[in-house]
């Protein structure tokens, strides 16, 4: 098994100053958005990336193609990218963002064409200080150079591209949330319908967030073609996608595979087996939001479709590891004190719930916890995520909430022991 | 203090890269974290007058995110993660050392300003768990001893810049992935270092 190189070739071809424009330029860089404007034919832009049937990579998976063809006529558009990369387990925009900032701002100009917009955000989350250094840099060289700005290589097409930072929230990763974030105001997410910034987004005009690793395929892709780019991985999950594999492995990283592996060939490849050479207790496949797969699911297909039906979600492609000794109760203890941070605090299921989860799970973890703990959580949870079902019902705005059941389900479905073992076995006297 | 006319002028050119000027609050409160270590009254008033919105509709906004401090900050801003991949890789013991160092509790700061510790969540640092960051600067691979050598390192260096390379050779290990590329920027305050909001600084040699 190997990786297939489109989006992290050129940083591994040119480690020490792939970020550079003259070292991008040398290596085929801005060869697509050139091409874009000889041809001057934007529809043919969004037929390619139809074509290549690439879905979105920042979680949900919705095909990018699709998005494009939504944005409503206005005179002002915008593209917001989404680099507010913060899904724990996640770190594959951040090598993106620091190592080959040109390739993103590239599929930026290309998408902006081909949409007709003329101003486009990037919004980066706060603490990824030095990635949004990297591609400030390169967005003023690309400036300089006549990539951005008036009249992009003589031609009528202009560009302005602001860097933004966010600042410490994971909500903001929800693209509604992100829009208002950018907007200066919390960053709540918002009411649905309307159910697509593509209507009504960025100051309430037609606006696309993308992710900013689809947004950083977009080069390849009207280089190679659409077609060229749908023949790689799988049907319904066409392309390469960037793995973060990390947790209990001997070689944590990115890894850039086409879809359709196993997550067994993925994590003993790239991840060079487990710590120790213990073996795998459980395992999350997308994300902490997605609920855990067990150490004997390691020969599920890592595509959108095969991991949504074993009841979970390849979400934003990160793969935690997790071994024989650990204690899983803690491990779910952590994800959902992830998601009580988080939560905005709009909704009261999310907002009281997760706080609630936090605190019983907390007290199981120790050593306090009661006899009727374990119907406790699962009525917070019903109440979050009616049902308790994948892919979640939800009694709140954004799918938040539900996700800090994930790991509760995944804990009660497939290792009930390992909590109820830390219960009281009666009740005491006291009591 | 009112701000400076410098910092004004920085402001408003910030105001002037968004199509509405409310959408440079986030920036503008960088601006009044570098200039106080935290937001203060006098920069909310400030602020509110630039954006043309209300001093409660500043503070609502700078309270809802994590990285603008209501209480000053130390001039190093240890934030050690907790979030999944950190924990099952023992994050635990690192965070319990730098909190026996500091002698800081959660979002404590030391009385001579130089530190100040916070548990936080995910920062994209899973490869190279156990992570800190230093006034945002990512350090990976950390064990309790090493945190431990860089806090003491820190308190008595005190480098003006801290610069993420500089930290990783020194106290960091494994990592998410290769660096690669040698970098000589970093942040100053607990403000993280970026060109627009003007907190970008070069380490000299």
């Amino acid at each position: 098994m190997k990786e297939t190189l489109l989006l992290t070739k050129h940083m591994r071809e040119f480690p020490e100053n792939s970020h550079k424009l003259d070292v991008f330029e040398k290596n085929n860089g801005y060869s697509a958005l050139k091409k874009v404007l000889k041809d001057n034919d934007p529809e043919s832009v969004i037929n390619e990336i139809k074509d290549s049937n690439i879905r979105g990579r920042g979680g949900a998976g919705f095909p990018t193609g699709v998005k494009w063809g939504f944005l409503a006529e206005d005179e002002d558009r915008y593209l917001v990218i989404n680099g507010d990369e913060s899904e724990p387990g996640t770190f594959k925009d951040r090598i993106l963002l620091e190592r080959d900032p040109h390739q993103l701002i590239e599929g930026v100009a290309i998408t902006c064409f081909a949409s007709n917009i003329k101003k486009a955000f990037i919004y980066i989350r706060g603490e990824y200080a030095k990635p949004a250094r990297r591609v400030q840099d390169a967005v003023e060289q690309a400036y300089e150079k006549g990539y951005l700005g008036k009249n992009i290589l003589g031609t009528n097409f202009s560009l302005d591209v602001v860097v933004h930072l966010g600042a410490g929230a994971y909500i903001c990763g929800e693209e509604t949330a992100l829009l208002n974030s950018l907007e200066g105001r919390r960053g709540e997410p918002r009411l649905k319908p309307p159910y697509f910034p593509a209507v009504m987004g960025l100051y309430n005009k037609p606006t696309l967030v993308n992710n900013v690793e689809t947004i950083s395929s977009v080069p390849w892709i009207i280089n190679n073609s659409g077609k060229e780019y749908s023949k790689l991985g799988v049907e319904g999950s066409t392309g390469t996608r960037i793995f973060s594999l990390s947790g209990h492995v001997n070689n944590p990283g990115n890894f850039e595979i086409e879809m359709g592996k196993t997550f067994e060939e993925f994590i003993y490849t790239f991840g060079n087996g487990i710590k120790n050479n213990k073996s795998v207790k459980a395992y999350i496949p997308g994300g902490a939001s997605a609920p855990w797969f067990t150490g004997d699911q390691l020969d599920i297909k890592m595509t959108i479709d095969d991991v949504a039906n074993a009841g979970s979600m390849l979400g934003s492609g990160a793969v935690v590891v997790m071994d024989e000794n650990t204690n899983l109760v803690y491990a779910a203890k952590s994800i959902v004190s992830f998601f009580a941070h988080e939560s905005c605090g709009q909704c009261t299921p999310c907002r009281e719930g997760t706080t609630w989860l936090e605190m019983i799970l907390d007290r199981i973890a120790s050593g306090r916890g009661r006899l009727s703990d374990i119907s406790l959580l699962i009525d917070i949870c019903d109440n979050i995520s009616p049902g308790l079902a994948w892919p979640p019902k939800m009694t709140t705005i954004c799918p938040l909430g539900p996700s800090a059941v994930s790991p509760i389900t995944s804990l009660l479905n497939n290792f009930s022991d390992e909590i109820t073992n830390m219960l009281p076995t009666k009740i005491p006297i006291t009591q | 203090m009112s701000w400076e006319k410098e910092l004004v002028e920085k402001a408003n050119e910030i105001i002037e890269l968004y199509p509405e000027k409310r959408s440079a609050l986030g920036p503008l409160l960088y601006l009044a974290q570098e200039k106080d270590g935290h937001i203060s009254n006098d920069s909310i008033v400030e602020i509110s007058n630039l954006i043309g919105i209300t001093e409660v509709q500043v503070k609502s906004v700078a309270s809802f995110y994590s990285m603008y401090k209501e209480e000053q900050t130390g001039k190093y801003l240890l934030s050690v993660c907790k979030s999944i991949s950190c924990e099952i890789n023992d994050s635990r013991s690192v965070i319990n050392s730098v909190k026996d160092f500091t002698g800081l509790e959660n979002y404590e700061t030391d009385t001579d300003k130089v530190f100040t510790f916070e548990e936080v969540e995910c920062i994209g640092a899973c490869g190279g768990a156990p992570a800190v960051q230093v006034n945002y600067e990512t350090v990976e691979g950390l064990t309790p001893e090493k945190s431990i050598q860089m806090c003491e390192w820190l308190k008595e260096e005190r480098p003006n810049v801290i610069v993420a390379e500089e930290l990783q050779d020194k106290f960091g290990g494994i990592k998410s992935f290769d660096w690669a590329i040698k970098d000589n920027t970093g942040s100053s305050y607990s403000v993280p270092g970026f060109q627009n909001i003007g907190t970008a600084k070069e380490k000299s040699k």
